[in-house]
């Protein structure tokens, strides 16, 4: 094979390669708007407010996956606390003024054993819940939950004086 | 004969080892659907390459150009993961890019060195099929033991059998079970060629 030839292969190859790295950039940002009008529908049918079209921003900051905005003005905030062996999901809806109103769970994989005690523990830190339940799982689980409540908390604080700063 | 049938098993406990991480992380089937079907595709990717590109274009060129695809593969895997379900892809796209650099992907990105190897190229695609399996069936078999279910059958179960086995020690466990399992076959199989 001759030099001339064999870099025109080269070339050839090369180019095909961008060609496919092109298409691949452009499915995985189609995959992202899919993946934010899911999570958008999956908050309208979760029995809270409905979230607004396109109104889905991915956070991925700690616990939080990201933030869509109702049309009352309310912000839903998508959580998915990891543990070893398993997820759990919930929104939580925090009003204009930054206070969590309400925690909607959404889901949670197979036998995690945590997703009760979690549920119980956001529940009773928001104050929607009023019992004094308490398990020894508790212990492992208090400094996720606290620290998705202070990341929501710090989340809404960077919004609001964005917000203040237009 | 005897040497080949070690180079053989040798060459599998390399992948085995290879694809620890994998193994790792497919706590559940769908995590181990989604981990497998991205390391078919990858793997397939970089062994094609690797086969149909003309050796002379070099040893090092034809490993990159293989790579180059595996990554571009393991792309559009992701996408196609988080079209279907963007929990899925939340929860494994840290590790779905890990599939481009695992051990026997690396190795079928190496240009075959001999016509012989040429020929038998073929049995990559076994081979792949059989790794993607074997995440699948793992990721499958440790949520059975953490849960007693399987997510296909039934959805949202909070039972627990042996929650252990969703964790990454519950991985181990269940990996070095099965190579003890995998290696008293092997040694049977020899008692009973004798």
């Amino acid at each position: 094979m001759t030099d001339k030839r064999l870099d025109r292969m080269v070339i050839a190859t090369a180019a095909s390669l961008l060609l496919c790295a092109g298409i691949a950039a452009l499915a995985s940002m189609y995959a992202s708007g899919q993946g934010a009008r899911f999570f958008e529908e999956l908050a309208s049918n979760a029995g809270s407010q409905k979230a607004m079209p396109s109104s889905w921003s991915t956070l991925r900051t700690a616990a939080v996956l990201g933030r869509m905005e109702t049309a009352k003005g309310n912000h839903l905030y998508l959580l998915v606390l990891r543990r070893p062996g398993g997820e759990y999901r919930a929104l939580a809806d925090v009003g204009k003024e930054g206070t969590i109103h309400s925690v909607i769970p959404v889901g949670a994989s197979n036998g995690f054993v945590f997703s009760g005690r979690i549920e119980a523990l956001l529940g009773r830190i928001i104050g929607q819940r009023k019992d004094g339940d308490a398990s020894p799982l508790d212990g492992t689980i208090k400094p996720l939950v606290l620290d998705v409540v202070e990341t929501i908390t710090n989340l809404e604080i960077d919004r609001l004086e964005e917000k203040d700063g237009k | 004969m005897a040497n080949e049938d070690k180079g053989g098993s040798a060459a599998a406990w390399t992948a085995f080892a290879g694809l620890t991480p994998l193994y790792v992380f497919s706590s559940s089937l769908s995590i181990g659907m989604a981990l497998g079907w991205t390391f078919l595709l990858v793997y397939a990717a970089s062994s094609a390459l690797a086969l149909l590109l003309p050796a002379a274009m070099g040893r090092k060129r034809i490993f990159i150009f293989a790579l180059a695809a595996s990554s571009v593969a393991c792309s559009l895997s992701a996408s196609f993961i988080r079209i279907i379900d963007p929990f899925l892809f939340e929860s494994t796209y840290r590790r779905l890019f890990l599939v481009a650099f695992t051990v026997p992907v690396l190795k079928s990105a190496l240009m075959p060195e001999t016509i012989a190897d040429r020929e038998r190229a073929w049995e990559n695609v076994i081979r792949g099929l059989g790794y993607a399996a074997t995440i699948v069936v793992f990721g499958a078999l440790r949520e059975f033991m953490a849960s007693g279910s399987i997510s296909i059958i039934a959805e949202h179960v909070s039972t627990s059998l042996l929650p252990m086995m969703a964790q990454p020690a519950g991985a181990m466990v269940l990996l070095a079970l099965s190579m003890a399992g995998f290696r008293l076959a092997l040694t049977l199989a020899r008692g009973a060629d004798r």
